[in-house]
This record gives structure tokens, sequence and C-alpha cells, in this order.
């Protein structure tokens, strides 16, 4: 596979530039000759030196070949003979130019009329006519000073003009840097225009190549940057008829995109990519999607035609295997894969599965069972189905959140069967995988999949959620029904793995409680007098350090406040408050609106998420033996509510809002005993 | 009256440390119960060197919950009082970042600069009472005496100690003389 860069041979070998330069620099010797090569990335991309046109007139037969512009670009192309066919070398007199004098201007009149006609059809062709027509102007004053001979003052206008017209196009940015151009050059040559016409140039292109692909190889890697590759408005009939040999390709423009087209050939297909620059610098390249950049268009074919490549070669094998993995291609409904009963259980009463239209919509529910409750596919309701059958199912459900992680080469697909873990699939590269680029992770457990692979997860061992309580990363702060799970799930492989465990408190919350309890609660002033900071942050320390296993009594020392103030700060730090927001919102509102009634409050209680409702019903019991000893303790209900207020519901709070949150606990309080609030 | 006679006083302090207490046996010479305060507001005239001074005391309750809803009542205080129970020498606790009394300086830093403190020492009867010192002696630790709270002071720029008991209501009334004085001398600094 070889790399051409196919640029149309404006300058078809190394030799013509340096004449270019020398010829400038002997002219004007005030100038550095570096300046005044022709630099591809500057009038390419748009720049156009101002010096350009100057170098028009110097260069012997130089031909304005294309002038394109869909963009306030104006772009115009070089023919440079190549060495052999200028026979005037550096530093000659004008002797030999001056031969030539009766055949110049016959030669400059049709050439300006090639050139008006072409401008013509240029303005048809584009829509800013103004780019057009200064162009037009800019011709005129080019073609009258040719004819008139002129003297230094006219071209020094010509200059200002030049400058001027050009400053409007291409900004303020390229300063006048040909001031000190001596213009005033009679001998120039121009040759008719030639080569706009594609077939041509094709032609011409076509035997370089032919004659000697080395030095093309050559030179295409000299002109690094668009330079010499950039055809202009090309469309793609032109396109298909210039490239034709495999690993050729050449920059287009197309009218009405601003991007710039890379069009090459591999495996007799012309491909299309729209790349973009770097705004600023020009220094880097990138497609579409901005994966990778690259610093040079070589470079970036380069990589292309090697992913194509093994695209070619090893997309059938892929193919196969995919096959072979039943991966569903087809992008349909994604389906929420929420709910699998472990493994042991095997009744299928208890799963609900919930799917869900659009695949963004999970990453925007909190809570799996606002998703059920927001569902508008007619599934079955939550309120309908058994509490507590509910909440089994749904704590051993994942949670997934989309698009969460780009699931590169570094985080593969967990699922056993997934095509991406196949060798082939790595050895590509990753580029293009068979599955999605979507990836969703379960909040609870960590388990990574792509988006599709969630169809097949019901067939895999990664059906049920259960996130180990020891590999969990952290404890306080992390989400109550991630901790619920790991709970339970620990609880149940630690004592009896077969049978389904009730789903229980977190254990921070029990294993405080047991501990407030043991202490006894009739110390006065629980769960009011603040605890000592440092004790409470060394049991939180050891509650992260040894999980289940900590044993609080021996941290404790009877200092029953400091247990009451961790129990506190776990509560205050969970990410969904223990009352979750909507859920207290909600509450608020009925009060505020007089109709919270017990049986409203009821209602509203059941949207709470299962493990939320679980610690809830926990915590209440304990509060409620609190509150028995209020003879003692000296903590009544609305002493216990104020206090535990700013701990349980959300953390942005107002006066106001605190009063209502204490007065809507104290409510729950008070009534807990009597009133059955979990019941239908 | 003059306006100038205003006082705006802010009474912070740890939960249960005896804030309402403090002015409310002053004030309006009752017990109050054992009830968590959010936020109280009182405020009455009083004659200070022959002259009327009209206080507002602003009570806010001390609970680390509510530091974000404290800040809402700083501005414009000219005094505040910062209540240190005695029988809570934890609150001055000698492992250094954990005590209460370095967040109270932390905050007070924050909201209020420039503003005198005064620290008063609350429930003064206590240090003697054996229910009290058993409790304390369980974890090796004694009640906070005068000395103690005059170290606190150190804590702050502007500070002076007191201690008082509320319900022998033995040096209430040089708490609130010393705030009076010390808010309007911060007044007249101010204009």
């Amino acid at each position: 596979m070889t790399l051409v860069g196919l640029g149309l041979p404006m300058i078809p070998d190394n030799n013509a530039r340096p004449t270019v330069c020398a010829r400038s620099a002997t002219t004007t010797p005030s100038r550095p000759p570096s300046t005044l090569a022709i630099r591809p990335h500057t009038y390419a991309i748009g720049k156009v030196p101002a010096c350009f046109f100057e170098l028009l007139k110097q260069i012997p037969i130089a031909i304005p070949v294309r002038c394109s512009d869909p963009t306030g670009i104006i772009r115009l192309s070089l023919h440079i003979p190549s060495s052999s066919e200028v026979d005037t070398p550096e530093g000659h007199d004008l002797d030999g130019d001056t031969d030539k004098d009766d055949t110049l201007e016959q030669r400059l009149l049709t050439n300006r009329r090639l050139l008006e006609s072409r401008i013509k059809s240029l303005r048809l062709e584009i829509g800013d006519l103004s780019v057009a027509e200064n162009l037009e102007k800019l011709c005129n004053h080019y073609f009258h000073l040719d004819k008139n001979n002129p003297n230094k003052e006219r071209s020094d206008e010509f200059n200002r003009k030049l400058d001027m017209l050009l400053n409007e196009k291409c900004g303020g940015e390229r300063k006048s840097c040909h001031e000190k151009w001596d213009a005033s050059t009679s001998h120039e040559k121009i040759d008719p225009i030639r080569g706009h016409e594609p077939s041509k140039l094709v032609t011409f292109d076509l035997n370089a190549q032919k004659s000697d692909d080395d030095d093309d190889v050559k030179t295409s890697r000299h002109s690094s940057g668009f330079g010499l590759i950039f055809h202009g408005l090309l469309s793609k009939k032109e396109t298909q008829n210039l490239l034709r040999i495999d690993g050729q390709y050449l920059i287009r423009h197309v009218l009405g995109e601003e991007a710039y087209i890379l069009s090459f050939r591999c495996n007799g297909i012309i491909q299309n990519f729209r790349i973009f620059k770097d705004s600023e610098f020009y220094d880097l390249f990138y497609l579409e999607d901005r994966k990778a950049s690259y610093a040079s268009l070589d470079e970036m074919v380069n990589d292309g035609l090697r992913t194509l490549f093994l695209n070619f070669r090893a997309g059938s094998y892929v193919d196969t295997l995919t096959e072979l993995a039943q991966i569903n291609k087809h992008d349909s409904m994604i389906s929420w894969l929420t709910s699998s009963s472990p493994t042991s259980l095997n009744s299928p009463d208890s799963r609900a599965s919930i799917y869900i239209g659009s695949s963004r919509r999970p990453s925007v529910n909190p809570h799996p069972n606002q998703g059920q409750s927001q569902d508008e596919d007619g599934l079955p309701p939550i309120e309908t189905t058994p509490p507590l059958g509910a909440e089994e199912s749904e704590l051993f459900t994942h949670f997934f959140l989309l698009g969460t992680r780009d699931l590169g080469k570094r985080s593969p697909c967990d699922l056993e069967s997934c095509p991406s873990r196949s060798r082939a699939c790595l050895l590509r590269g990753g580029a293009n995988p068979p599955v999605g680029k979507e990836t969703c992770v379960c909040r609870d457990c960590g388990l990574t999949l792509h988006e599709k692979c969630l169809e097949h997860l019901d067939e895999s061992k990664f059906a049920t959620c259960m996130p180990d309580l020891y590999k969990m990363p952290a404890i306080f702060g992390v989400d109550l029904t991630t901790v619920v799970k790991a709970t339970m799930v620990t609880s149940m492989t630690e004592e009896d793995p077969v049978s389904i465990p009730e789903p229980t408190p977190p254990f921070v919350v029990t294993k405080c409680v047991q501990e407030i309890e043991r202490i006894g609660v009739t110390s006065e002033g629980i769960y009011r007098i603040s605890g000592s900071q440092d004790a409470v942050l060394k049991m939180q320390k050891l509650l992260e350090r040894d999980r289940m296993s900590a044993d609080l009594a021996a941290f404790t020392s009877n200092d029953i406040d400091s247990v009451c103030a961790l129990l506190k700060l776990y509560l205050r730090l969970l990410p969904e408050p223990l009352i979750s927001r909507d859920v207290f919102s909600k509450l608020m509102e009925d009060r505020q609106n007089n109709i919270l009634t017990l049986t409203t409050m009821r209602q509203t209680l059941t949207l709470l998420p299962p493990a939320h409702k679980v610690t809830l019903r926990y915590l209440l019991a304990h509060w409620d033996r609190v509150v028995a000893q209020e003879d003692v303790n000296k903590m009544s209900s609305h002493n216990l509510s104020r206090v535990l207020v700013p701990s349980i519901v959300a953390d942005t709070m107002t006066l106001t809002s605190i009063d209502m949150g204490a007065h809507i606990f104290d409510m729950l309080l008070t009534n807990c005993n009597t009133f059955d609030f979990w019941g239908q | 009256m003059d306006k100038t006679n205003t006082l705006k006083i802010t009474i912070v302090g740890d939960v249960a440390a005896g804030k309402t207490w403090l002015w409310q046996s002053y004030f309006q010479n009752r017990k109050p119960p054992y009830v968590q305060t959010m936020f109280d507001n009182y405020s009455t005239s009083v004659l200070y060197n022959g002259q009327e001074v009209l206080i507002s005391l602003f009570e806010m309750c001390g609970d680390e919950e509510y530091a974000e809803l404290r800040k809402v009542i700083y501005p414009g205080t000219n005094v505040v009082i910062l209540c240190i129970a005695v029988d809570n020498p934890e609150s001055v606790a000698k492992s250094g970042n954990f005590g209460s009394l370095e967040r109270w300086s932390l905050e007070l830093k924050d909201n209020c600069k420039g503003i005198p403190i005064v620290i008063v020492g609350t429930k003064k009867d206590l240090r003697g009472d054996p229910v009290v010192l058993r409790r304390l002696g369980e974890n090796k630790l004694k009640p906070l005496k005068y000395k103690d709270i005059i170290k606190a002071t150190k804590k702050f720029k502007n500070a002076i100690a007191l201690d008082c008991s509320s319900i022998s209501k033995d040096g209430v009334q040089d708490v609130f003389k010393a705030v009076v004085k010390l808010g309007l001398r911060n007044k007249s600094y101010n204009k």
C-alpha cells in the first residue's frame, strides 16, 4: 500500500520552488528568501499573502488556475514549470525576457479574456458576489498595469489597493508585509490560462505519477498541510476521475460546506471524510468525531488506511464472531433491564421488568421506583404488586446509568459473551466496535456493560445486582440503596445462602441503633447534645475500615451522644436524604394546602424507594422508643423532630421549611406507633 | 428614641448550653422548658448609664447542621454572646480541632469580623454538682473553671470572658451590662 499525495502538480518537483525563491530573492534583496517562498500553508488555507500577487508577476509562467471561494477564502493555484521548462536561470538579465515581449501583449489579452470569463462563471457559482467582484477588479488592475508598462507609483497604488482588498477578506491578521516589495517589474510573462478544466490536470497529473512515483511521494511529504493537495472546489465526479490508484488522496471543497473534505481511495472505493483543523494554528487535523488528532495529513491518511485495511480484511471475521455471540445489532427500543430475582429463586412472579422507550430516560431517573411511577407503557405500576415482593425484586435489580463512562479499551464490557471481549476486536484496536459505544454502569455494583449487551444480561451470571460490601470504596456518603443491597447480600452469603433475606437497613444504622439502645435511651438530651467530634470521626473511620465486622461497643465508652452524632452524620451524608426530596416536597405541598392527613401521608410515603422505606421504618421504631422515655430524657417528639429534621430531609433549607419539616416529622413520629404507614 | 441606642445582640453556642435560659431568665424571669430552640427573637429596652438602650436579641439553634442557616442572622450584629456550658468541657477539647470552640471561632471569624464577643460560661452552679462531677469523672474530665473560659478568649480577637448561672441569676446582670457596654462602644466606633 503506497501513500501518494496526489497534489495537482503545480510544482512537479522540488526544483521548481527554489528557482522561484531564488529569483524573487535576486530581484528584491531586501527581503529574505524564506518569506518569498510560496508557503503552501499561508495561501492555500485562505490567507493569501499579498506578495503572492507580486509573485505572479515575477514568475515567468504563473497562472491563476482556480479561484474558488465559498467561504471568503481566496484560493489561487499556481502552475510553476519544472526547472527544465524554465530556461532563465536566476539572476539573468532581461535580455531573454524582452525577446518575447511582442508575444506578451497578445498573451495578456487572451489571458484576460479567459480570466474574465472564468470569473463570470465563478460569480454564478458562488453566492458571495463581493469576492468575485473584488477579484475581477483586482485582475483588471493587474492586466491594466501589465499592459501599460507601469511605473512605480501606479504599482504602489495597486499594491495598496490589493492590500486593502485582501485585508478586507483575510482580516487584519496578515500585516502588509510586502510594503517594501518592489513591484516595478517589467518582465512579467504570463502564460495563457489553462488547467481550469479538470481533464487537463488529470492527464498531467497522471503522467507525473507514472513517471516517478518516488519523487512524488517525496513532494507529498514535503508539502505538509493543505498546500498542494488542496484542489479547491471539486465535485465527486471530478474526484473520482482524479483518484485512480489506491492510496491517493486529495483535499477538496464542496459548495455550501465549511469543512474541507479529504477524499482518498482505498480498495477501489473513494472515501470522503470531513476534516477539521485546529482553528488557530492549523497544526492539528482531526475528523468530525474529534477522537484523534494528527500532526499532518499524511499521518491521518496513514492511520485511516490502516484501519480501513483492517476493516476490509478482518471485518468478515469479526462479523461471524458477532453472529456467533448472537448480538442483536439493530437499534430497537432499549430494554432497561431491571429485574431478575436472585438465581436461587426462580419464581417468575417476583420479577418485574421495566421497559423505557427512550434510552436517555434511565439516567434522568434518580431512583428505580420513580422510573416505575413515571412509566407510561401501561406496565403494572408499583401499587398493584405486593409491596414486599416488589421491594425484594427491586433490591436485586441493577440500576443502570446510561453513558456515564466511556467504554474504551481499558474497561471492557463485563458481560462474558460480549463480542468486544473477543481477541479479534481487541486486535483491531477497538475501531468501530460491533456493539454500540453507548455504555451503562450499574450505580450499585459497578457492573459495566454496553448498552446493547443489556438484552443478554438475563442469561449471564450478572443478572442479579450483588454489590460486595467489602469492595465498595466508601460507606458514608454512598446511596442508601447501594448499602442496603450490599448489607443484604453480605448477610445472605454469611448466614443462609439459600433463602432470600429480609431487606434490612444498612449496617451503619443497625449498629448505631443497637449501640444506642445498649447504652440506654434514657440519657438526657439524647440526639440533641452534640457529641465529641473526635470520637465521631474515629468511629466513622472504624466503620469504613471494618464494615460489617466493626465493633462499635468497644469504641464508644458509653458516649451515647457521639453515637447519636454518628448516626445523624451518616443520615446527613446520604446523597438522597432518608425522606427523599420529591417525597418531602410533596408532603410540604400537602401541608401548605392543608390536606396533609395520615392517609395522604401514607400514600406519599409509598413513593419512597424500598431501601429508604425499610430504613425509615426501622429508625421510626427506634425513635419511638426514645420518645417513650420522654420523662427521663426530656426528648419529646417535638424536640426530637426538631433535632433530626436537618439530617433526614433535603439539605437546602430555610427557616420555614425547617419548621414545616419538623412539624411533618413530628406527626410521623407521634403516629408511627398507632397508625400503620406501611400497609396498603 | 435615638437610633444610635439600638443594639443587635446575637446569642450563639452549643446545643443545650443554656442560651435560651440566659436571656429568658433575665428579661422574662421564667424558666424555659427543655425544648430545642430553632430561632428566637426578643427585643426590650434597658437603662444604661441613665440612657435608654433598645436591644434586640437573636438566638439561633447551635446545631452543626444549621451552620448555613445561621449565617443569615449575623449581619448587623453589634455584640455576639457565645455560651459555653461549664459542664461540657469537651467543647474546649484539648485535641484541638475537634472542639466546638474551634468551630465557633472559625464561624465567628467568617461572619462577625471585628465585632466584640462575650464568652459566657453558663451553668456555673453545676461546678460543684455531684451528679455532674460523677458523670465527668467517668471520662476523667472536670467542669470548666473561669480560668478555662479566659483561656478560651485567646481563640478570638475581641472577646471577654464571664460566667454566670441562670438558675441562681448569679452574674447574669454583669453579662448584659458588659454586652450593652461593648455594643455601644462598637457602635460609636463604627460611626
